[in-house]
């Protein structure tokens, strides 16, 4: 049987009131009352009517409702009070009013719990909005290393300085990672060397399509209206607070590409040839590959010591980037050591000190006090060793006397140069009596006048090591008996007469056989000649001496400086002192300083490309170095060589290597989207300049052997 | 029908088109390395606040601002939006601080939530009306006490004319837990007529220990059980309809202040 229980018309119905926040809380079954509740919950049903009068009676006003009847029966009291009292109810609140108040109390919590967080230590955490990644992950680190505000709390963060954020939070970023004074700059380039290359790349023939790749072009109309900064802030590509496993250097190919002319798809298919990467750059050690390997190596006295492979002379350096030169012990010396230890001993002695013969007679003639002087005794030279005008270059009266002087044959002095002949005879005195009275004070302070400018604490320690101060006061005291008087004399305003030596007690005192005097020196008396033997590869002295040299020389190839370089580098290339600067050339970046060694990997050096040989280890097995590194076989010796021209004063930056070009098309096998993939950050690197990669001092760098300290 | 056919073709149309768009705007931010999340973010806070007008335009009936089932229709497709603006907010990624976690957690209740509610609306009323009589959802307590009376009469009535108590104590072993309140929300909820089928079957079973004058009142209990039976359907399923908004609302408003505050230090430390 169907059972309807609820009726619809205004007399059978009550109205419910749903949307009120209290509701009847009759539990009789009966429908709610018409009175209902009171705004506050109340129950104010007393009468199920309110008589009304009607002239001298009161009427019933009972509304009808299901079965109750109207009038009802009792009726009202003569006083007009309804007979039918009711039972009063306990309001209920209404399920809308109980959701408000679910609201009410949802909100409170919230801002009571933003409010506890806002201001406390403790929600300094919680509203960090994320974690570090694992690089900027820094035990101890606090918000503050970053964020100005990052030790307030975070109530104060609401009312941080909005006005330029990214700036002031890229300023912050450059505190630790030095970029340089354009660090903000795109590519971190100055605003001249982006135009520079952005002209470059201009000119470049593109291959790259015609029309931007699809999204590219999809964003043109953003691109247009939102312009081009010309910094980029560091919160633009390393997105910070994204957990510990966040890359903070993932780019996508084409956010790479949209600043740039020539835009493609594919690295294969768009990306610019690369042109003479990398050998854009000479050598630092001169080795000629092409004829090493069609020459030398076919020979049968050296077949044995040629190299099995590329990795008998080269290794990879601890970053995994850079093939190195393996030390000279391991990758040349077979072969070239004995340009070391079996040459000439006598034709490699390079003179440091010298005493000349001097025109003494005509000082005596022309009353020229400059005191006792060796006669022509054995052999003595005429001319001063480069070394010699190299120290007295202390003063400008000696560099003045030195200049006048030089080339000339001091035994035959003109009238005119007998004064600077005079001079350089003192100086010469005062040179050796100075340094063995001050010792190794006075040779430093005479580099430093000649070089003009301080010594390194390692030149000092290689000079230190190299020459005995002590050695030079016992020669002069040898050479010049009576050298400390006639200084005296001199220094007190009377200088000695010019006079020769007696002759017979001079061959008593010195001897005509060299005597080595340690540390490869020899004291020569024959010639009066102190002098220096190079004994092996790397000699220290040979290394501070022609760095000193280069570095103080102007390239006029008449400065002291320059003569000294000349001499050392190539005063003959059958000898040990003469074939440095066969191998070792002078670098091409800065005119004041020579590789010592090939190219190591700098870490304060960015540029704009990179390769890793280390990654590429694992293909050797098929693909040996050659798959790469091609010879080339239209380039001559000559050709490579040309590079390397020693006194060049503007050698050529770029040289005719002995390889080809590296192919993009052998890169483009492997490094497709499918196999080795084509990120542009797999070989380029954004931040290009001289910057470190790792913080000085911060003990990384030491962990890598073969890398350069910034 | 037609009519409203024709309105869910259209705003699934806008709802498809502006997706387009905002994918293709994030897109191009994030080629141009614009600040995407920023735009999103933005729009993702105006887009929330306007779905929460929705609850305001409810309250303020009187505002002649188009039909509540348009503002429902917009709340609903608006909604959708958001959800997806959300996700490309968020990179599609978890996050890993406090703030973001409570506000990426607020927000995924919220809008599952809300296709809680909206599935529930869909699929309920068509069951409400195909079970019984439907009845005003306020009023339902009412007749659950109206009919436990109707039949406690109509037993002591039977037990005056056939001074049995059979009918009595089968009431109050059986049918006084039943009628004392809404029963067995998890059977109506699955429909299941499972509980009803039992109650009417012990009914049925007693009638071989009652007379006919009892056999009546047996079977008036049993047509009062089935009215029980709708009430508590009813009861139920109408209460459903009403419970999720306890979880929608709130946690709306719980989302705007958080979002407010995560958005607040954002624009401060990135502009």
């Amino acid at each position: 049987m169907k059972r309807w229980l609820q009726h619809f018309n205004h007399r059978e119905c009550a109205y419910n009131c749903p949307n009120q926040d209290w509701v009847c809380g009759r539990e009789d079954g009966r429908p709610p009352c018409a009175m209902g509740p009171d705004p506050k919950g109340g129950c104010h049903a007393k009468f199920e009517c309110h008589p009304y009068r009607d002239g001298d009676r009161w009427v019933c006003n009972r509304p009808r409702r299901g079965s109750d009847e109207q009038p009802c029966e009792k009726g009202p009291s003569p006083e007009g009070i309804c007979g039918c009292p009711m039972p009063t109810c306990s309001p209920l609140r209404s399920l809308r009013s109980i959701r408000t108040r679910v609201v009410m109390a949802t909100i409170a919590l919230s801002v009571g719990a933003l409010a506890l967080l806002l201001t406390s230590e403790r929600g300094r955490t919680f509203m960090t909005p994320g974690e570090l990644s694992s690089a900027h992950a820094i035990p101890n680190g606090t918000c503050a290393d970053c964020h100005d505000e990052g030790d307030d709390a975070p109530i104060n963060w609401l009312a941080k300085d909005a006005s330029d954020p990214h700036a002031a939070s890229s300023a912050k970023c450059l505190e630790c990672h030095d970029l340089g004074p354009a660090g903000a700059n795109p590519h971190s380039l100055p605003d001249n060397q982006l135009a520079e290359w952005s002209a470059k790349a201009a000119a470049t023939p593109r291959e790259g399509l015609a029309q931007p790749p699809l999204r590219i072009a999809m964003s043109q109309p953003i691109a247009a209206a939102a312009g081009h900064a010309s910094e980029v802030a560091c919160a633009v590509c390393h997105q910070e607070h994204r957990g510990r496993n966040h890359d903070l250097t993932a780019i996508a190919n084409q956010q790479c590409q949209v600043c740039h002319q020539n835009q493609f798809t594919h690295f294969a298919k768009g990306h610019p040839p690369f042109g003479d990467y990398p050998f854009r750059e000479r050598n630092r050690i001169v080795f000629d590959h092409k004829t090493h390997f069609q020459s030398h190596f076919k020979q049968e006295a050296h077949q044995a010591a040629a190299p099995e492979s590329c990795l008998a002379c080269h290794q990879v350096d601890a970053t995994g980037d850079q093939m190195l030169i393996k030390p000279f012990e391991q990758s040349c010396a077979t072969c070239h050591n004995k340009d070391f230890a079996g040459f000439d001993a006598n034709a490699a002695k390079i003179p440091f000190l010298r005493i000349p013969l001097l025109d003494v007679e005509g000082f005596e003639d022309a009353e020229i006090p400059v005191g006792e002087w060796p006669d022509d005794w054995d052999s003595l030279e005429t001319t001063l060793p480069p070394f010699t005008t190299f120290l007295l270059g202390d003063s400008e009266k000696n560099t003045k006397a030195v200049a006048q002087l030089s080339g000339k044959d001091l035994d035959v002095i003109d009238e005119e140069d007998q004064p600077a002949a005079a001079d350089l005879a003192w100086a010469l005195k005062e040179m050796l009596h100075d340094i063995g009275a001050k010792g190794r004070a006075e040779l430093e302070r005479r580099l430093i006048a000649s070089l003009g400018r301080d010594l390194t604490s390692a030149e000092r320690e290689t000079l230190k090591s190299t020459i005995s101060p002590d050695m030079i006061k016992a020669t002069a005291k040898r050479w010049f008996p009576t050298l400390k008087e006639e200084i005296g004399q001199r220094r007190a305003g009377a200088p000695p007469d010019a006079a020769f030596m007696d002759p017979d007690e001079m061959e008593e005192r010195l001897s005509t056989d060299p005597a080595e005097l340690g540390r490869n020196w020899t004291r020569t008396d024959a010639d009066l000649t102190l002098a220096y033997r190079p004994a092996s590869h790397a000699d220290p002295f040979m290394k501070l001496w022609l760095s000193l040299a280069r570095a103080a020389g102007d390239g006029s190839e008449s400065s002291p400086a320059d003569r000294l370089f000349k001499s050392l580098g190539g005063a003959s290339d059958k000898v040990a002192a003469g074939r440095c600067l066969k191998c070792h050339t002078r670098n091409a970046q800065s005119a004041t300083a020579l590789h010592w060694t090939g190219k190591r990997p700098d870490l304060t050096q960015r540029k704009a490309t990179r390769f890793s040989h280390a990654s590429h280890f694992h293909l050797l097995e098929e693909r040996n170095c050659v798959t790469c590194h091609r010879l080339n076989f239209s380039a001559t010796s000559k050709d490579y060589l040309a590079a390397f021209e020693y006194y060049n004063p503007e050698p050529p930056q770029e040289t005719t290597s002995n390889f080809q070009r590296i192919n993009k098309a052998t890169c483009a096998q492997c490094h497709t989207r499918e196999s080795a993939g084509e990120n542009c950050l797999s070989c380029h690197n954004y931040h290009v300049g001289n910057f470190a990669r790792i913080p000085p001092g911060s003990g990384l760098i030491q962990a890598l052997p073969g890398v350069k300290e910034p | 029908m037609k009519r409203m056919r024709r309105r869910r073709s259209l705003f699934l149309l806008i709802l498809a088109v502006a997706t387009v768009l905002y994918a293709w705007a994030h897109l191009s931010l994030e080629t141009r390395l614009l600040p995407a999340a920023r735009g999103s973010g933005i729009l993702l806070f105006v887009l929330t606040c306007g779905l929460a007008l929705f609850n305001a335009r409810k309250k303020l009936p009187f505002i002649p601002l188009m039909s509540a089932t348009t503002w429902m229709q917009v709340h609903i497709y608006a909604g959708f939006f958001a959800a997806l603006v959300f996700l490309f907010h968020t990179g599609f990624r978890a996050p890993t601080g406090g703030l973001e976690i409570v506000t990426y957690v607020l927000f995924a209740a919220v809008a599952l939530s809300g296709v809680f509610g909206l599935a529930l609306s869909r699929f309920l009323p068509p069951r409400l009306t195909a079970h019984g009589e439907n009845v005003v959802f306020e009023r339902i307590p009412g007749m659950i006490v109206s009919l436990r009376r109707e039949v406690e009469q109509l037993i002591v009535a039977a037990e005056a004319r056939t001074h049995s108590t059979t009918i009595a104590e089968f009431y109050e072993a059986r049918l006084a837990g039943f009628f004392a309140r809404p029963r067995h929300l998890w059977s109506h909820l699955v429909s299941s007529p499972k509980p009803l089928n039992s109650l009417l079957e012990r009914i049925d079973a007693l009638d071989r220990y009652l007379d006919e004058d009892e056999r009546e009142t047996s079977a008036r209990i049993a047509g009062l059980v089935r009215a029980k039976s709708n009430l508590d359907h009813q009861w139920h399923l109408q209460g459903l309809l009403k419970v999720w908004l306890f979880a929608h609302i709130p946690l709306s408003f719980a989302l705007l202040l958080f979002a407010a505050i995560h958005g607040w230090i954002a624009w401060r430390f990135t502009g």
